[in-house]
């Protein structure tokens, strides 16, 4: 199959909260007062976005903090349902949003690659061919069976990581992930990330490191304040975020 | 889909033994000290009683748990669905299936217990597995409901608790329904839970299937609960994350 994504007229609203955490009390005073049940105000994240990205794509986001950059991974990835338009993405997504997401903490570190695997769309079947690969990949022989809330912060990373990256994925998302670790550790996870990019049909990343992104992507986007003010080859487009905004 | 479901239930199974003990212990050893105290209030044989409770409480427990827990479901998971995409409704089926099985398991080990004080073995009992599919649906639609409203009030984390409590004292599980004056009488017939522990309490108490009309009624409940509580899910599951 082709792998695509198509991003169409893409809105997408937060509701702000005055009262961050609604509860039922203030709910009942304020329905008795006749106000209208939950103060808030409106905030579009993504103001008509429209995109498409098609195999061999390796696109970089860029944007000052707030701009929607990770709404809209979080929008291609379905976390976000986006109140208009359509996201339609044909392939397997690998999303790489946070390293770790998805372990139980009270299981070992071999549990966890069928729990977190499960919970990123790995079947039982591959995650058994895969057990070894992850293991040998983490370095992490000795602690493989102690449950994961004794491991140090690096050992964690390290396990989020190869469980992540276990498989090729045809469409690769990823949010700031560079591996931390021991040298050799983010050496060799950085050998894989390339080696992972390189093999993927598309990859849409988002980073605040312009040399990196400079070096992995061919195209690149610009966002501001949720619209999309440019799309073009990396080069131009850095430039231009370079001169605008410093 | 249903290879997380699985996922999530096998993973509930490798605690420790005594992790699965205890499940059990803590329900009977509730049961025996209710027992002690109500039999002589109630003017009861201890034995008969015994089992009387142990068929009421059984339900119960599934019933109380999946609204807790499987209600809970969806704000206890937030932190994973913020970060993944997963369909939301396998938290809240896969809990409750956990809770089916514990409530399974407890019931296999309470019975043998009740067999030693002298529970009739009968072909009524080959009826409780659907007497368990039925509340299972019927919970299973209310905890739908509720992992919603959940996300939406907090506090019903807290209120769910004082809710099932007063629930608890208007369904006929620690006394008859015979017992009760036929004022109260009038009004406890409207709680739906009455008809759920019908289906166990004929199979293990009396030795007799359910009637007809106490397995439509709870059927019939458990239908009307599992489609709204679906319809409801559906409407808002997308809108959920924006409030987590």
């Amino acid at each position: 199959m082709i792998s695509r994504i198509q991003v169409s007229d893409v809105s997408l609203r937060f509701r702000l909260y005055h009262d961050k955490s609604p509860n039922l009390k203030d709910y009942i005073t304020n329905f008795l007062r006749g106000k209208s049940h939950a103060s808030h105000t409106d905030f579009w994240a993504l103001k008509n976005i429209n995109l498409t990205f098609n195999r061999g794509d390796r696109v970089g986001i860029i944007g000052r903090n707030g701009a929607g950059k990770s709404t809209l991974l979080k929008t291609i990835c379905r976390i976000y349902t986006p109140q208009r338009g359509l996201v339609c993405v044909t392939g397997r997504v690998a999303p790489l949003l946070e390293i770790g997401a998805g372990f139980n903490l009270e299981f070992s570190g071999r549990e966890n690659i069928y729990f977190s695997g499960g919970i990123l769309g790995y079947s039982k079947k591959q995650l058994q061919a895969l057990e070894e690969d992850i293991i040998a990949f983490t370095g992490l022989q000795e602690f493989i069976d102690t449950p994961v809330k004794y491991y140090s912060t690096g050992m964690y990373m390290k396990l989020g990581f190869a469980i992540a990256t276990a498989v090729h994925p045809e469409i690769l998302i990823l949010d700031e992930v560079f591996a931390g670790g021991d040298a050799s550790f983010v050496q060799r996870a950085q050998q894989r990330m390339i080696g992972f990019i390189d093999r993927s049909n598309i990859m849409v990343c988002v980073s605040h490191d312009l040399g990196l992104l400079r070096s992995i992507c061919n195209r690149m986007i610009l966002l501001d304040h949720g619209t999309l003010v440019s799309d073009g080859p990396p080069d131009e487009i850095i430039d231009m975020y370079m001169n605008e905004y410093n | 889909m249903s290879q997380l479901v699985m996922q999530q239930l096998l993973t509930r199974y490798r605690r420790t033994i005594f992790g699965y003990v205890w499940t059990v212990l803590n329900p009977l050893l509730m049961m025996a000290i209710t027992a002690i105290v109500f039999s002589h209030i109630f003017r009861f044989g201890l034995r008969e009683y015994a089992i009387f409770l142990l068929s009421g409480t059984v339900p119960w427990t599934l019933f109380s748990n999946c609204l807790t827990q499987a209600g809970g479901a969806i704000v206890a998971n937030e932190g994973l669905l913020k970060k993944v995409y997963i369909p939301k409704i396998i938290f809240p089926v896969s809990t409750a299936t956990g809770n089916l099985l514990d409530s399974l398991f407890s019931l296999v080990a309470l019975f043998v217990i009740a067999f030693f004080l002298g529970a009739k073995l009968s072909v009524a009992l080959a009826f409780l597995p659907v007497a368990f599919l039925i509340l299972y649906v019927f919970a299973l639609g209310l905890a739908l409901i509720l992992s919603v409203v959940m996300v939406y009030f907090r506090d019903m984390q807290h209120l769910i608790g004082v809710m099932l409590q007063a629930w608890f004292f208007v369904t006929p599980i620690m006394y008859q329904l015979d017992a009760v004056s036929p004022i109260l009488r009038q009004i406890i017939v409207f709680n739906p839970m009455v008809y759920f522990i019908d289906l166990f309490r004929f199979p293990i108490y009396s030795a007799t299937f359910p009637t007809m009309q106490t397995i439509g009624v709870a059927a019939g409940l458990a239908a009307v609960s599992f489609l709204v509580g679906l319809k409801i899910f559906r409407l808002y599951e997308n809108k959920l994350i924006f409030r987590l």
